[in-house]
């Protein structure tokens, strides 16, 4: 342990020498979320992408090794495209994939149509209130994500207190299903990542400049049209940041539609979940993690581009 | 500077119908009252300043004529239509923010644009006024650049091209040198002056900058604490100021203050004690007797000689006790025997002069029409 420290220490200074200029707290200060980067993220990545390529057998863990020494003194290398073209070529695979983006795709909508007036109104809201409201969209953090969800499971359930209410009401006769429904789906993932949104815009919204909407109303544009001339553009890179932090985890969602859908509400969280721990299938599972990966690492490339030549212009 | 400000009152309307009529206008914040019942008339073609330290209410009426603000009490006219209750998008009126408030994602030509898009002007029309208006402010060939791309004084230029691409009635301006260096300043005074000679709008200016003011205005409203205390010319500010404040606020001033001994129609004698004499205005007074008045004489009026000089009244002797030669002018603080020290300025009109020195015992006297009588 107080080996490991040294050395790190050492490194690090050799880090600074190298580098000449900055002092040694600068480069520690970066070089350890790095660090703890490749420590949790690199390597357990380079791990799947190897069990992606590997194939399937009954052992623990249940895969072959992809790079094996031979008797005869020869390093083997082989790389297994099978998941990869089993993944593409299975309709469900695809069908999960593309259910994963729609639902991601409606919740970031839903999501950025419900955060945009919620974080417009904290941001303009006097003062003292600003604070609470601010607090109240952070609030939900202090309780389990886990435990919300399954809060909610309660709430839709055929005697949960909404359906009570409706028939209290008169306004229905039968309790409604909504748990096991897409529905379900949407609602705990517009309720669990609201807040991702509302936060990248209201820092957005908070900035503007309010003198630039009394401007557009001096020169004769009405406070509508004003909004979306002014305020929406002048925002956008809070929407493009609150849209990205809510699609990603989405896409990948596994609690939500595990718990809230139905056996037909097919994601791609859920997918891989059931290859690993229901068919022991890790290869292919980790083949699905991959494509998923590359998938958003596309989106995330395509918005980065628009955003920079929305800078240049 | 004052050739402008010349230049502007040989021109300025004459006896035309208000253009801009302010009626009693108060607007209060909670407890705090802005601006407390203004009344004020501005004429067509007119360059109008309203002058006043920082909290004075002179923003606040301003962001009232915008439409920005509504009026607590009293009205706003706008050639002859009530306006008060118009919102600013509505109004036929433009203005300059002092931050110009240029929109960021947009191209100084789309800046420009933008006011006429809203009235709904046709494609050809817009692009040909906007390129007409950047001619004039000398920004063609900046079509394309964004706000951020641009110096503090083009920037200064496209927010003074999009509030005037709409042929506003009324221009107001909200500091509209502030954010520039003094160099720039100067220049820029010049041609908003020539601007609005050519294009006949009618402005009015929000400044705390008295030599701006005095520039650029034909009329001048020094404001303190939500009121106007007066109108008038340049001119009329400067050497005929009606109140202590204003004759302080405007330019530097000698204050003191006496009571009159000698009330004739045609002139006054004043006693003041700080002095250490008496001071002889060649005019008459309207005030109570034994009331306490202020003499205010400026310090270019005053004049310094080592000999005693021949007329009667208004001599003082004193010693020197600072000096600050500016160039053209220079400044000597000049103590008299009671301890109060008088500021006075002298032209250098010779190039090689036996100047006055520090410490030496020197006569000042004044015309008797160079010192003003206020008695609030």
């Amino acid at each position: 342990m107080n080996a490991a420290a040294d050395r790190l220490a050492r490194g690090v200074r050799r880090l600074g020498a190298a580098g000449g200029a900055g002092p040694l707290g600068r480069w520690f200060v970066i070089a350890l979320p790095y660090l703890w980067l490749a420590v949790f993220f690199l390597i357990p990545f380079l791990i799947v992408l190897k069990i992606a390529f590997a194939n399937i057998q009954l052992s623990m863990p249940p895969v072959e090794p992809v790079v094996t020494w031979t008797a005869d003194h020869v390093l083997q290398l082989r790389l297994h495209f099978s998941n990869f073209a089993f993944v593409f070529g299975d309709e469900l695979y695809v069908a999960a994939f593309l259910n994963s983006l729609k639902v991601a795709g409606v919740s970031t909508a839903l999501a950025l149509l419900l955060g945009y007036p919620m974080a417009y109104g904290i941001a303009r809201a006097p003062g003292a209130w600003r604070n609470v409201l601010f607090l109240l969209v952070v609030l939900p953090f202090f309780t389990s994500f886990l435990l919300r969800v399954y809060a909610w499971l309660g709430l839709l359930g055929r005697n949960g207190p909404i359906n009570d209410l409706l028939l209290a009401l008169g306004l229905i006769r039968e309790p409604l299903q909504m748990l096991q429904t897409d529905f379900a789906v949407y609602l705990g993932m517009v309720y669990s990542y609201l807040p991702f949104m509302v936060l990248p815009l209201y820092s957005a919204i908070e900035k503007l400049d309010l003198t630039l909407l009394e401007a557009a109303a001096d020169l004769g544009c009405r406070p509508t049209k004003a909004f979306f001339r002014i305020t929406l553009p002048l925002t956008k890179e809070g929407i493009f940041a609150g849209c990205l932090l809510v699609f990603i985890p989405a896409v990948g969602e596994y609690v939500i539609p595990a718990l809230l859908g139905g056996p037909d509400t097919l994601m791609i969280g859920r997918v891989v979940w059931d290859e690993f721990f229901g068919n022991r299938d890790w290869p292919v599972a980790s083949a699905l993690a991959i494509v998923l990966l590359a998938i958003l690492s596309g989106f995330v490339l395509l918005l980065q581009r628009v955003q920079a030549r929305e800078r240049e212009a | 500077m004052n050739t402008v400000a010349a230049q502007r009152a040989a021109s300025a309307p004459t006896a035309a119908a208000p253009y801009v009529r302010i009626d009693r206008l108060t607007k209060r914040f909670g407890d705090f009252v802005a601006v407390r019942q203004v009344s004020l008339e501005i004429a067509r073609g007119e360059i109008f300043c309203l002058l006043g330290g920082s909290g004075c209410g002179k923003t606040t009426l301003l962001r009232m004529l915008a439409g920005f603000e509504t009026p607590t009490e009293g009205a706003i006219y706008i050639d002859g239509v009530d306006v008060t209750q118009v919102p600013p998008y509505e109004r036929p009126v433009n203005m300059m923010f002092q931050s110009y408030a240029l929109f960021p994602h947009m191209t100084v030509s789309q800046n420009v644009a933008f006011g006429l898009q809203q009235d709904g002007t046709a494609r050809a029309e817009i692009e040909s006024r906007v390129r007409e208006m950047l001619m004039l402010v000398k920004l063609d060939g900046y079509e394309k650049r964004k706000p951020h791309q641009l110096s503090g004084g083009q920037r200064q230029r496209v927010a003074l091209a999009r509030a005037l691409v709409k042929r506003p009635k009324l221009l107001l301006l909200d500091e509209p040198l502030g954010a520039l260096d003094k160099k720039l300043r100067e220049h820029t005074q010049f041609e908003l002056v020539n601007l609005q000679e050519k294009l006949g709008v009618t402005f009015v200016i929000v400044t705390h900058d008295q030599e701006e003011a005095m520039t650029l205005a034909t009329r001048i409203g020094v404001m303190r604490a939500g009121e106007i205390l007066q109108v008038g010319s340049p001119t009329d500010i400067y050497e005929f100021p009606n109140s202590r404040f204003v004759a302080d606020f405007i330019g530097s001033v000698n204050l003191t203050e006496g009571t009159l001994i000698e009330d004739e129609p045609d002139h006054v004698r004043i006693d003041c004690p700080q002095l250490g004499g008496t001071v002889y205005v060649d005019h008459g007074v309207s005030s109570p007797p034994d009331a306490t008045l202020s003499v205010a004489i400026r310090p270019e009026k005053i004049h310094l000689s080592r000999e005693r000089p021949e007329q009667q009244d208004n001599v003082l002797s004193g010693v020197i006790t600072g000096i600050a030669y500016l160039g053209d002018a220079t400044r000597y603080l000049v103590r008299l025997p009671t301890g109060l020290v008088l500021r006075v300025t002298a032209p250098n009109v010779f190039r090689r002069d036996e100047r006055l020195a520090h410490d030496e015992t020197v006569w000042l006297h004044w015309h008797p029409s160079a010192a003003v009588v206020v008695t609030r």
